[in-house]
């Protein structure tokens, strides 16, 4: 295929290409200034194009089937637009427009519905918590209801939120983005053949970014923590990443961001 | 003790497990992120393997409220073989009755109630992370179950032998604060950190024992406890203290030499070194000031101090 390796090595470095993968739950951290909106867009490379094609070629197939084998994905953006991801995917050989046209990707303006539903009418801080119950709780009915119709259609399904932090800035109380979380693991159990990923930014000064950044870990089977470099900016290094689960070797590791590929390295190794 | 823990043979009301992991982005520390993470999955793994030997020592049922996913997933095998000994209930799917109206939880311990039978005598509950609750629940609210737990022994009518809990120190509502709080209700205090368990059991009677227990968990699951030296628990205090502040370790390049880099160095003869000094003019001491003036010098052999009367 010729866009195999855009994003192969940090499907690799994740353990998503091993034959039976173990993990279904995956936290994506961010820290500081780096953004970890690529690493989202390598789970979606991966989810449509990347493991429907291996798959294909272990069945002795030289195309995927699209219903019997893809993965549907449901896109909840927080803080980049559903076009940054449609232009970053692009660059990674996965075009999103026609694919939501076969129903295999869907997307929903995360922070739209938050705000539309705290700010309907003016609200006094009792209402406002109630509200945000009734605006997550809806949110997540919602997205329930979006995942069960694609896996009638598809072999899976896979959740991706993107920084899911700024629910709690945009007024949203920290326990109901917990319960929130909560619910979601628990479709885990209830839709089989479902993976989901969150992303959050998470800085020290914040205290609550920081909670939820550790609730996310700790709910999770596997971590992504994209950071910076910590001695400055360099042209060969973008920044760090460290991949953290039991089911893969915990490891950290050197990024490059190309025009479109993400290159993967050890750390000192980025001149070889 | 540990052991005593994991064989249910301890007699406390209330064992609180804290994990003291490093917290999530340790601030101002460096280091290598895996080393610190593969700790705090190391307390969580080390809690479950001690509730499977709990649950085939104790006599009476466990009841598991699984916050967390991977706990039921690790128990499930277990509760194939022990059914009426070993109870989960699954916290995540719908405790807030959002999907079903009529599953809505009031508080920490409504759970179970519908699982109990009449005949049930005693219960033993384990609660795999109290941080969620916690949170989602409400601090107050959990509080004042626990206590009800330690003071009177029962909750909502049913007897309560013995409450495990693990809690997360870096995951709490209102900070430090509450963890003291937590160990001040908690009968026994399990801390957890770089694989030492440091107990303390306050007695009925007033006493207090304290003990420290080096574990690790074994391949099968198992969890091997050993008694801890004076020095080695120094050693640990000591490593954990001191994170890594070389810049070997943060570089985004090699900052050291080779051996063979260090001996072409050693050979490299700069540009105006002088090697051609004897020993005895090094023996001399003193400075010399040389200097080699250029083609287009404007050389004066005049001294510069003679109009002066010195």
């Amino acid at each position: 295929m010729l866009y195999s390796k855009m994003a192969a090595a940090l499907i690799a470095a994740l353990g998503l290409d091993q034959p039976n993968v173990q993990s279904s739950s995956f936290a994506v951290l961010e820290r500081g200034n780096a953004d970890s909106s690529f690493v989202l867009s390598c789970f979606m490379w991966e989810c449509l194009v990347g493991r429907p094609a291996r798959e294909s070629r272990a069945n002795g197939l030289l195309l995927p089937r699209t219903s019997e084998s893809s993965t549907a994905v449901l896109l909840l953006s927080c803080h980049h637009s559903s076009a940054h991801y449609r232009n970053q995917t692009l660059k990674l050989g996965l075009n999103l427009t026609s694919l939501s046209q076969k129903g295999l990707f869907e997307e929903l303006d995360l922070m739209k519905v938050i705000s539309e539903s705290l700010s309907a009418k003016k609200l006094s801080a009792e209402l406002v918590d109630e509200q945000g119950t009734i605006a997550v709780k809806n949110l997540f009915l919602s997205v329930r209801n979006k995942l069960m119709k694609m896996r009638e259609n598809f072999k899976s399904v896979c959740l991706i939120i993107g920084n899911i932090n700024d629910i709690v800035t945009s007024g949203v109380s920290l326990e109901h983005v917990f319960i929130f979380i909560n619910y979601l693991q628990g479709l885990l159990s209830e839709i089989s053949n479902m993976s989901l990923v969150i992303s959050s930014h998470v800085t020290d000064e914040d205290e609550n970014e920081r909670l939820l950044g550790t609730f996310i870990k700790n709910s999770s089977d596997l971590t992504v923590l994209v950071s910076g470099l910590q001695t400055g900016l360099s042209k060969d290094v973008s920044g760090c990443l460290s991949v953290l689960g039991q089911s893969v070797p915990s490891g950290t590791y050197h990024y490059r961001l190309m025009d479109r590929q993400v290159k993967m390295f050890s750390p000192g190794s980025s001149s070889v | 003790m540990l052991r005593s823990i994991s064989d249910g043979r301890l007699q406390s009301p209330l064992i609180l497990f804290v994990d003291n992991g490093p917290e999530l982005y340790p601030g101002k520390q460096y280091g290598p992120f895996s080393s610190l993470v593969d700790e705090d999955s190391d307390s969580s793994s080390m809690f479950l393997s001690v509730i499977k030997s709990y649950v085939k020592g104790s006599e009476r049922a466990t009841h598991v409220l699984c916050w967390q996913r991977k706990t039921s997933q690790h128990l499930e095998t277990l509760q194939k073989q022990f059914p009426s000994k070993l109870i989960l209930h699954d916290c995540l799917s719908d405790f807030n009755g959002w999907i079903d109206q009529g599953r809505h939880q009031s508080h920490l311990f409504s759970i179970i109630d519908n699982s109990i039978s009449e005949d049930t005598r005693e219960i033993n509950i384990v609660i795999d992370s109290l941080s969620n609750p916690l949170f989602t629940i409400g601090f107050g609210s959990c509080i004042q179950d626990l206590q009800k737990i330690v003071n009177f022994g029962s909750i909502n009518g049913i007897k309560v032998h013995q409450l495990l809990c693990l809690v997360n120190a870096n995951l709490v509502p209102f900070g430090p604060a509450s963890i003291l709080h937590l160990k001040h209700i908690a009968s026994t205090v399990v801390e957890l950190k770089c694989h030492v368990a440091s107990i303390t059991h306050r007695k009925p009677g007033g006493h207090i024992e304290k003990k420290e227990e080096k574990y690790a968990i074994l391949s099968e699951g198992e969890i091997s406890i050993e008694p801890l030296r004076a020095s080695a628990l120094t050693e640990i205090r000591h490593t954990e203290e001191k994170p890594s502040t070389l810049p070997q370790d943060v570089a985004s390049f090699r900052v050291g030499l080779s051996d063979k880099e260090k001996e072409d160095r050693s050979k490299l003869v700069l540009p105006y070194m002088r090697t051609s000094d004897t020993p005895q003019e090094i023996e001399d001491g003193g400075g010399k000031v040389f200097y080699q003036p250029d083609a287009v010098d404007d050389w004066d052999d005049e001294d510069p101090d003679d109009d002066l009367d010195i």
